[in-house]
This record gives C-alpha cells, structure tokens and sequence, in this order.
C-alpha cells in the first residue's frame, strides 16, 4: 500500500511539472505576438517608456490608420505604405502556385503510379531529385534567365520557378498507387477517355491529400522571401514578406516599430486566424510532409 | 490522304500529364544548376557582361577567403544551435503526450503551432523590436530577474544566439507535431504488453520509443540540417550580416557577393561548395545512422 501511494505521488509531481513546463514554454511562444499587438496599440510617447508597458496605457488605433489610408501624424514624413497592394501580390501568387502545383501533382502522379511506359522511371527519379537541389544553387543562373527574356518584375518570374513541386508529384504518386485498378479499368470499359478518367474518378478520390498538399504549398509561397527580393525591384510588385522586411529600415527610428508592428498584426492576423479553424488540414499538411 | 500524326489518347494523355513537369524541370532546375556551374569557372560581373574563363581560380580564392570560413563557421554554430534545440521539441512532444485530456493538449498544440504559421520576416522582425538593447522588451524583462542587459544583435558574441532563438521560435511547434506523430505511430500495446511484464516508465522509453522514433527523429534531423544550412532571411533582415561580419551566413554571403558586388562567377562557385556540403552531409547522416539503426 505505502508504495503504491508513493508512485501515486511522484506521477503527480511528475504531472504538475509537465505542466508547469508546457504552461511556461506557451506563454514564451505567445509572448512576442502579444507583445507586438500592444506595441501596435501604443501612441508614439509610449513606445520610448522605460519599464515598457505590456498594456498600452493610452491605447490607441492610429498606427493603424497610418498603415491602411495612410494617415500621418504631423511631422512625420515618410512614404506610402502600400500593404493592401503587397498583400494582394502574395495571395495572388501563392493561389496561382497551389492551383499549378495541385494540378501537376495529381496528373503526374497518376501517370507516374498507374501507367507503364518507356522511360517512366527515369523521368520519376529526375524529377525527384531535382528536390535535392537548394535554391541557392540555382538563383543567379534562374535570375540571369530572367534578365535575359525580360521578366524581370513581373508576376510570371515570381511564379513559375514554384509551379511544380517534386515532392508533391512524389506525394501524389504513393496516393495514387493506392487506388484500385479496377476503378481505372471498369471506366476504359465503359469507354471513358483517360482525361475522363482523370477528371471525373482520379481527381476527385485524391481530395484529401490534395487539401493537405494545398495547406502546405501555400504556407512556403506565403512564406517566400529570397526570391521575390530578387526578381522584384518596384513597390508595386512586391509581396508581403519584402513589404515588411525591405520598407522599414531596422536600425532607424524606433518610432517607425510602432506602425511596423501594426502592419505586422495586419498580415499575421488572417493566417492565423485562419489557421485556428483549419488547424486539422494544416497540421497533417506539415506532418504529411514530415512523412515523405 | 493526311499524313497526321496521331497519338492514340492514352499517349496524348501522358503527354499532357507530364509536359509542364518536365518542361518545368529543363527551363527552372537542370538548366540553371549547368548554368551556375558554367559561370563557376569564370569571372563575370553583372553589369559587364564580360565573362571570362578562369578554370578552378574561383574555388581556389573560396579555400582562402576569410569571409567564407566566417559564414561557414556562422552557418555551422546556427546548424549546431537548432540541432540541440531538436531535443526541447521531443522533450515538449513526450509532455504532451502524457497529457490525457484531448482538449487541453489542443490548446498547448494550438499555442505551440501558431509561431510556425507567423511569416518569417514578421517573426525576424517582431524579434529584432523585442533585442532592441535600450528599449527592449527582453532586456527589461531579464533585468528584472536580476540579468545584466544584454547586447542581443548589436554584439558580435550574442547576434548569432539571438538568430537562433528566432529560428527555434518559428520551428518549434512544427517539430513537436512532427515528433507527436512520430510518437503517436508506435503501436499502443507495445507499452501495454511491457507494462504487464514490469518495465519502468525508463525502460519503455529506452527500449520501445527511442528505437521507434529514429525515423522521424532522422527525419527531423536531415531536414532541420538542410534548411538551417540556407538561413536567409534572418541576417537579411535582422542584421545585414552585422555588426561588421558576425551574422554572415552561407547563404547571405553568396547573396551579397553575386548582387551586392555582382560578382556572379565568384557567387556560383560559392553556391557550388554550398551544394556540395549539403550533398555530402546529408548523405553522411543518412549512412551513419543507417549502420547504427538499421544494420
């Protein structure tokens, strides 16, 4: 008895101290997201404040305005800020990429899986390997390329270099192994053309890893950096990421942190938001790409 | 009579299925990873349009160039720093799978995952606010445990620390939830059969989850590896490689050589040897880890 109610005891210290720990590391996690919210809130007076307030004493929204209509205190001089317009940039991109990607990957997929012909696994490994390649290993000839035929600072140069992804096909192609010949045949009977096929049994059977493959390809896109800082040289054709990092300059005045850290919650919020309602389709995204 | 070629549908089929892929591969990978190598072996300035043969002479001044070893080393100490940041991840997946309420363990889920989806240069530079040395959220904070301020990116010592806790940061909750399903594919009556015969919570984690975790643990490795090898967007935008060249980075310098000094020849050859030590490490740790593992 005595040593049950011991082992009882240390499991319920262990518990506490699991929890202690995970409750700690959260509030680590959220904190700088807290922290840049109540930044964005803070007047100009408050952001020089020696201790630093964790909640804005006068709260207020105008660095919000500054960053949407671009509504400037007086005395200060700076450029537009054209947020809404980099915002659109990336969503615009990141949908075209996913939808190619979402289109190769489960065409070639199929074929990869379910069609025998000459050179099918050469073409496969090639296409897989090419996943080895890093970015950096490609970006001056890719940009050189681009000076060459004139893309430069265009929507077609930040998206074609992702229309493709190796690891979705690779993805796409062990669903596909899974799906039962007979579907395929039984339609070929039937007299259905292979687009058929694809269109109307493949397609719609590889829903959820595609939802999965979606989830992910869009967070990298909405995550690219190096590429568009490369290709894109007016702010017009920027995309977020650049927005954030190239406009505010990082060792200037700390004041400009206040409307930084607005548009800051401004891009973040949506995803976030976003993704505390599809967190399932998010989290096995991430997972599924673990599980390659 | 016509003299068309037609294909039969199942060839035009795989035609069309396979046409973008590989048109994308040629146009976007191939060509352009034999182009860096071409101009690896010249001197070309980008605005010159002069390019001369130069054999292996770009290589060789790489082995003798000081900033080189500085951002290899850069690259190497930040590699090494998330390697053993790994180890928080499990250690937080293994908490929470000892956490029997499905609701709770959402929310510490949730909380954990939602850095992973905050842009990397919104979390750079939410971070770059928070080091701020004078005003800093974090300075205040430590001081008020009893630290000295410390200089956080202004500090040729501590720019590289910081860089990593921005990284860990963003990767973390992603790594947990890797090691979660890593950990939630061991087969559940692999714990029960062993609980009957008396094994301790120690023996169970030494002989039924660490061996049944290696795959993912050598996942998160490898892929951890390669991608803290190309750290961008950290330096670009927390540091510009500062102060002088302390958080110069692999991929920073090759950036900075090809389109601050356009010296795209000398850049190639750089992104080269970077290919090359991703190659062979990744390579060495899928070996090494073959013998001792699956031998």
């Amino acid at each position: 008895m005595g040593l049950k109610k011991t082992i009882s005891k240390v499991h319920l210290l262990l518990n506490c101290v699991i929890y202690v720990i995970l409750i700690i590391t959260s509030l680590v996690m959220i904190f700088p997201i807290f922290w840049a919210l109540s930044t964005s809130l803070k007047p100009y007076s408050e952001i020089f404040d020696y201790p630093p307030k964790f909640i804005p004493e006068h709260p207020t929204l105008q660095n919000y305005a500054t960053v949407l209509f671009g509504w400037y205190p007086p005395g200060l001089v700076m450029t537009e800020i054209p947020l809404g317009r980099w915002f659109l940039n990336t969503i615009l991109i990141s949908f075209v990429v996913t939808f190619f990607v979402l289109f190769t990957s489960s065409i070639s997929g199929y074929v990869f899986a379910k069609f025998h012909f000459k050179g099918r696994d050469f073409l496969f490994m090639m296409l897989l390997a090419s996943m080895m390649i890093p970015f950096v290993v490609i970006m001056i000839s890719l940009y050189i390329l681009m000076v060459q035929i004139g893309w430069v600072n265009t929507y077609q140069a930040l998206i074609a270099p992702f229309i493709v992804s190796p690891f979705g096909i690779f993805m796409m192609r062990q669903f596909c192994k899974g799906i039962p010949n007979e579907y395929i045949d039984a339609a070929r009977i039937e007299g259905c053309s292979e687009f058929t096929i694809y269109g109307k049994i493949i397609f719609p059977l590889c829903k959820h890893p595609l939802a999965a493959l979606a989830a992910y390809t869009f967070s990298v896109q909405w995550d690219e950096f190096l590429w568009p800082l490369l290709i894109t040289t007016s702010s017009d054709m920027r995309v977020l990421s650049l927005g954030l990092a190239v406009f505010f300059p990082f060792y200037g005045t700390i004041y400009l942190y206040a409307i930084l850290m607005a548009a800051i919650i401004l891009s973040i919020m949506p995803v976030i938001i976003f993704f505390v309602f599809a967190q399932r389709y998010f989290i096995t995204s991430f997972v599924l790409s673990g599980l390659k | 009579m016509k003299h068309t070629i037609r294909l039969s549908d199942r060839s035009r089929f795989i035609v069309t299925a396979l046409l973008i892929p590989i048109g994308w591969f040629i146009i976007f990978r191939l060509y352009p990873l034999c182009y860096t190598l071409y101009l690896s072996f010249h001197t070309y300035y980008l605005l010159s349009g002069q390019m001369i043969f130069q054999g292996l002479l770009n290589y060789v001044s790489i082995l003798h160039d000081t900033l080189f070893i500085t951002s290899l080393k850069n690259t190497i100490y930040i590699v090494l720093g998330l390697s053993i940041a790994m180890w928080i991840a499990l250690g937080l997946a293994l908490a929470l799978k000892n956490i029997k309420k499905a609701f709770i363990r959402n929310i510490f889920r949730t909380i954990f995952f939602i850095p992973t989806v905050v842009m990397s240069v919104a979390a750079a530079q939410i971070w770059t606010w928070m080091y701020q040395p004078s005003y800093g959220v974090i300075n205040y904070l430590l001081s008020s445990i009893g630290f000295k301020p410390f200089l956080w990116l202004t500090s040729p010592q501590q720019v590289i620390p910081a860089l990593i806790i921005v990284i860990l940061w963003k990767n973390l909750g992603f790594t947990i939830i890797l090691f979660e399903a890593g950990l939630s594919s061991i087969p559940g009556i692999f714990y029960e059969a062993s609980e009957i015969d008396g094994a301790t919570k120690w023996q169970q984690f030494k002989y039924i989850t660490w061996p049944l975790l290696t795959p993912t643990l050598l996942f998160v490795f490898v892929t951890g590896f390669i991608s803290a090898l190309q750290t961008f967007t950290q330096p670009y935008v927390m540091t510009m490689g500062g102060p002088g060249t302390s958080s110069y980075t692999l991929v920073f310098y090759v950036y900075q050589r090809a389109f601050a000094y356009k010296d795209l020849g000398y850049a190639s050859a750089l992104s080269y040897i970077i290919f090359l030590i991703i190659f062979i490490a990744s390579y060495l740790q899928l070996r090494y880890v073959k013998e001792r593992v699956w031998a």
